[in-house]
């Protein structure tokens, strides 16, 4: 088919017609290459990412499991700074409650009960202290149960220090004479529910000191939570932290125990292959 | 210069290149390429600043879909396909593409034969930037890209009919035109 003869004037003279871009034009080209690159570089990237990734992921691993199986310094601080809560802030009933069974082998109870006397009965540890005195002073015992309840709430508290009236004269007899306070520790102790108080007694003469002297506080939790609970803890023991530990032992210049490390040097034979 | 002229010597070699997503091949594409890839968008935009951001957009697609590329047929014309629906993209989000059916019918009928040889490039140029949008673009797609009536009806979504006419009607125009260009040139 024979083209119309505009088409083919025009077609021949401009379909490979050139027009020179100017200089911006390739800046702009240049730009937008750039820029489609920084879009999609990342993903374009894949295998090269998806390596360094890999081997970041290994490490990190690796890290983390050297550092699970050594016991650093932080980790021991860390556990040492989160008593639990008992030690730290006592309930009120508990405290009196605990407070209530070492009360005889303290001087200072003396000057908690004058206080006492002396009307303050808005503080909680007040009437606590007294009522606590006054079971073990009256040598009923009846009264004792009632302190020594896990539960005692303040009414029954006040009702028992408005029956025992003088607590002072008691615990000075009760400092003179120690025997009648075993004797009445080995009353408790034949009650079920009496039991756990005098299982408490190591416990709270440090809770007792610690409640005491403020500045001292933090540091007595500690210590007694690193000696009891930490070291108590049986640790998992791994091959790697046994050698680790050999290998700390060496650079100290302590013993070595090979048997920890798997083999040991004076057993082990070069094998020697000639060709 | 030199150096990347000798890489890519093979259009093969430079579309392989050009996947791979090769700098070096995108800077030969563009220096290769460029002004007659420009030539095509200013025929359907006429303005040269916004025909050269088209052809940047172009070759962005290029570089995009060049995978698309399964050697059938010459790169050139994938590309200059490409390039060609991108002017008309930016054709169609103005809307200059507005098809004039009011226009004066052309009676004219000038003598064409023998006038041609001297009229340049830059005249033929300037004289289709004369003509409204709508027959320019017809006259482009069928006359110098090749398309059918039927693919252009496709393309700017109207009657392969209203595709005839607005050539038929274009072709006068030119010829009206070209005649007066060349009466001009003729008498300096």
């Amino acid at each position: 088919m024979k083209k119309h003869p505009v088409d083919e004037l025009f077609s021949r003279k401009l379909r490979d017609a050139e027009i020179t871009p100017r200089d911006e034009a390739f800046q702009k080209f240049q730009q937008r290459l750039q820029t489609k690159e920084r879009r999609i570089g990342w993903w374009q990237q894949g295998p090269w990412l998806a390596a360094a990734g890999v081997s970041l992921l290994l490490m990190a691993g690796g890290g983390w499991w050297l550092m699970s199986q050594q016991p650093s310094e932080s980790d021991t601080v860390a556990l040492s700074k989160t008593p639990s809560p008992k030690i730290v802030a006592p309930n009120p009933p508990q405290n009196g409650e605990q407070k209530a069974v070492i009360a005889p082998s303290t001087n200072e109870l003396a000057s908690l009960d004058k206080k006492a006397k002396a009307g303050s009965r808005s503080e909680s540890q007040v009437p606590t202290f007294s009522s606590a005195t006054a079971p073990t002073s009256s040598k009923s015992n009846l009264k004792t149960k009632e302190v020594v309840q896990p539960l005692v709430q303040e009414t029954q508290v006040a009702q028992v220090v408005e029956t025992t009236p003088a607590s002072e004269p008691v615990k000075q007899m009760k400092l003179e004479e120690p025997s009648k306070t075993v004797a009445l520790a080995s009353a408790i102790t034949a009650k079920p529910t009496e039991k756990t108080v005098v299982l408490q007694l190591p416990e709270l003469e440090k809770t007792l000191v610690a409640a005491n002297d403020p500045q001292t506080n933090v540091a007595a939790t500690n210590s007694s939570i690193t000696d009891n609970d930490v070291l108590d803890k049986p640790r998992k023991s791994t091959r790697m932290a046994k050698v680790w530990q050999q290998l700390k032992n060496a650079k100290n210049g302590e013993k070595v125990d090979w048997d920890e490390v798997g083999f040991h040097p004076n057993k082990v034979v070069a094998k020697a292959i000639g060709k | 210069m030199v150096k990347i002229l000798q890489l890519f010597t093979n259009e093969g070699q430079l579309v392989k290149a050009l996947q791979k997503g090769d700098p070096k091949a995108q800077r030969y594409f563009y220096e290769k390429y460029s002004a007659r890839m420009l030539a095509v968008c200013v025929r359907y935009l006429t303005d040269q600043m916004e025909a050269e951001d088209v052809m940047i957009e172009g070759f962005m697609k290029v570089f995009e879909r060049i995978d698309q590329y399964k050697g059938e047929g010459s790169f050139e014309g994938w590309m200059r396909r490409l390039i060609t629906n991108e002017a008309l993209m930016r054709l169609r989000t103005r809307r200059h593409i507005e098809i004039d059916i009011d226009a004066p019918e052309v009676h004219q009928q000038v003598h064409f034969e023998g006038i041609e040889n001297n009229l340049e490039v830059e005249d033929l140029m300037a004289v289709l930037a004369k003509l409204p949008t709508g027959y320019r673009t017809v006259f482009n797609l069928y006359a110098i890209e090749g398309y059918s009536h039927a693919e252009i009806a496709e393309q700017l979504g109207i009657n392969e009919s209203t595709s005839k006419s607005q050539l038929h009607r274009a072709r006068a125009l030119l010829q009206q035109m070209v005649s007066e260009v060349e009466g001009l040139k003729w008498k300096a």
